[in-house]
């Protein structure tokens, strides 16, 4: 299996503050790879440098194979990208976007174009700027859509959309997907979006990988535990659990989150003596805060463990 | 190589987004030759030969006055502002983000800009040769192709200049203020040069002259306003006296000087597209949108600024060196300086 994007090293700093600091990752072709962190984390910078907008600082990367830094805009001919916000051309209509993207682009799909427009409603004769936000994205994954793409990028596009919107969104891409395996990137705060459609999970925080890796390894890495004891417990006790990531307490209850094998968090002497342990469902969205807690991340920081990460996430770091 | 740099799809999007700022373009450039010429010819009560605007163009090619209005000069820096200006409000990044490569964005601007100038040139003149076989006027043809092709010459290098500061400035205004600041640099350096080597050099009068010559061949404007480039004003230790008519000629050569408009619009869309090929679309908000062309620009206005007030007090040429380098520092410091207090006072606010 080839990458359909592949960063090496990059750099990016704005008025000496790091954006993207010696950022390694790769994106398997095909796969639906889902970009999360915290606001301020790099995910925009990142995409604006695989979208050729902001140049590296220092570093490459490659998309499809091909150097972003390619001077020839070819490399873009199979790529689409929907911005958060999507900045088209104000005095344009709607079909001078097509016609503009059938001039732009070679594998230009009209048939395709005309069906995704009468999908989402979108109307031709209107000028852009007079378009709700939410047509201006739909009007920015039509014509995304449209250029038969091999990699779409995705930079926050539904976030603002109204429920109905969304889920024609994310519907659209889940057809691309199936019926073509095209690799989606999609950054997103929406996590449930992400759990639905991602197979594989990236995080970034302040400029640094945080980790990447697929959606079951992820599951089946970070686990939330509730444990009851017999005798009170003190949370320094509980800190000697190696991966220990949050720990929250109402009485004699505690319920953890820990990275690592389940089966060994298990047998450390200090679960050893609960008289209950028992695994809770962990979704996306709760192992994104509690891992961003860990890393100082937090609407109200209240504890920060040492040594949160499991080794593979070291690594990654 | 020419196919590859050439995009018929951004050709179609530049004309189609920019229609309306061409056809304003097309009236304020054709407002003094053609509109002007026009409303006279039907509502004035001057006789033709009386009318100053057709006199410039005899003006200008016997060596003296302006022959372009201001307005038309205007209107090409705001149009070369425009056509990338406008695009940093937010479409640039679309469109860098589709298969066209930076140089065919900047080439495709250059050529549907530079393709309006000279249409409506072409358009002014045929204009002024009709009146011309109508009329009795004090130019002839060669007059209106002399004009024709200097002024051209100058449009478009105003326009390329203008182009270019927009790929590292991040707005219209910022990117016309530019150039005509940068239409005067050469000017200003030269008057600093020639004033310093008279006063603490004692440079003959021929290096004075060479220096001047040099700097109106880089002036834009004397392209147009031509008697300048007989006007040389020099200092000495009692006075200051302006030396006329050095060069000879009153009639300077067109083609020679149309030669190296056409080199000078050259380096600057060469300069456009390495600019716009290196620069990060970064956030606007600055005036720059670069920080290397904020630097840039802050050391260059920070020597200019030192230099010139060296000269009004420095009388020796140690006191010169140390003024220069002092007072340069010291303007260099000042913005660092402002924004510390402005700090420190903001602090003791919240504080």
């Amino acid at each position: 299996m080839g990458w359909a994007i592949e960063t090496c090293n990059l750099f990016k700093s704005y008025d000496r503050i790091k954006a993207i600091t010696d950022l390694t990752l790769t994106v398997p072709e095909g796969s639906v790879f889902g970009l999360i962190g915290p606001n301020g984390a790099g995910k925009s910078t990142l995409i604006r440098m695989l979208t050729g907008i902001v140049r590296p600082d220092q570093g490459d990367a490659f998309i499809l194979g091909r150097s972003i830094k390619e001077k020839t805009g070819s490399i873009r001919q199979r790529v689409g990208y929907v911005p958060d916000v999507p900045t088209l051309y104000p005095s344009f209509s709607v079909a001078d976007m097509f016609r503009l993207g059938c001039r732009l682009y070679e594998g230009w799909d009209e048939r395709r174009c005309y069906e995704l427009k009468r999908v989402f409603g979108l109307p031709t004769g209107q000028l852009v700027r007079n378009l709700s936000r939410g047509q201006k994205v739909q009007l920015a994954l039509v014509m995304a859509l449209s250029l038969r793409p091999r990699l779409l990028i995705l930079d926050e596009p539904t976030a603002g959309l109204d429920p109905v919107i969304r889920r024609g969104f994310l519907q659209s891409v889940i057809e691309e997907v199936a019926e073509r395996g095209t690799t989606v990137f999609y950054s997103t705060h929406n996590l449930n979006d992400l759990e639905q459609s991602a197979d594989h999970i990236a995080a970034l925080h302040q400029g640094n990988l945080l980790f990447s890796r697929s959606l079951d390894e992820l599951k089946e890495s970070i686990h939330r535990l509730q444990v009851m004891f017999a005798r009170p417990q003190t949370e320094e006790n509980l800190k000697t659990i190696p991966g220990l990531i949050d720990c929250q307490h109402k009485g004699r209850i505690f319920t953890l989150t820990v990275s690592g094998e389940l089966d060994a968090i298990k047998n450390q002497p200090v679960l050893r003596a609960a008289s209950l342990v028992e695994k809770v469902d962990l979704s996306l969205e709760e192992m994104f805060v509690a891992l961003m807690k860990a890393h100082g991340y937090s609407f109200a920081p209240d504890y920060r463990p040492g040594g949160v990460l499991s080794g593979r996430e070291e690594d990654a770091k | 190589m020419m196919s590859s740099l050439l995009n018929r799809g951004l050709l179609w999007k530049e004309w189609r987004q920019n229609r309306w700022y061409f056809l304003l373009t097309g009236l304020l450039m054709a407002y003094v030759p053609v509109i002007k010429s026009l409303y006279f010819l039907f509502f004035g009560s001057k006789p033709v030969s009386e009318w100053e605007h057709l006199n410039h163009i005899a003006g200008f090619a016997q060596g003296y006055g302006a022959a372009v209005d201001p307005w038309g000069m205007v209107t090409v820096i705001l149009l070369g502002a425009l056509m990338l200006g406008e695009e940093r409000k937010g479409s640039l990044t679309y469109l860098v983000s589709t298969p066209v490569s930076r140089s065919q964005i900047i080439l495709a601007k250059f050529l549907v800009g530079s393709g309006i100038i000279l249409l409506m040139m072409m358009v002014n003149s045929a204009f002024l040769l009709g009146m011309e076989n109508l009329f009795p006027l004090p130019y002839n043809r060669m007059d209106v192709l002399h004009w024709a092709v200097l002024s051209s010459l100058v449009f478009l290098g105003l326009y390329t200049l203008t182009l270019m500061t927009s790929t590292f400035t991040s707005n219209v205004l910022a990117a016309g203020g530019l150039v005509f600041g940068l239409v005067y640099l050469p000017r200003a350096v030269v008057y600093l040069i020639t004033v310093t080597a008279d006063k603490y050099f004692s440079a003959s009068q021929s290096f004075l002259i060479k220096a001047y010559n040099l700097g109106s061949y880089l002036t834009l404007t004397d392209y147009l306003t031509r008697s300048r480039r007989d006007k040389l004003s020099l200092f000495d230790a009692s006075h200051s006296y302006t030396v006329d008519g050095f060069s000879g000629k009153i009639y300077p050569g067109i083609w020679t000087e149309g030669l190296y408009l056409i080199l000078m619009i050259l380096v600057l869309l060469l300069l456009a597209i390495v600019i716009f090929e290196r620069s990060s679309l970064e956030p606007g908000g600055t005036i720059f949108a670069g920080r290397r062309a904020r630097r840039c620009s802050g050391t260059t206005i920070a020597i200019l600024l030192g230099w010139l007030l060296t000269l009004s007090w420095a009388d020796s040429v140690e006191l010169f060196f140390l003024s220069l380098a002092g007072l340069t520092l010291a303007v260099l410091a000042l913005p660092e300086l402002f924004s510390r207090v402005g700090r420190l006072s903001n602090k003791g606010g919240a504080a």
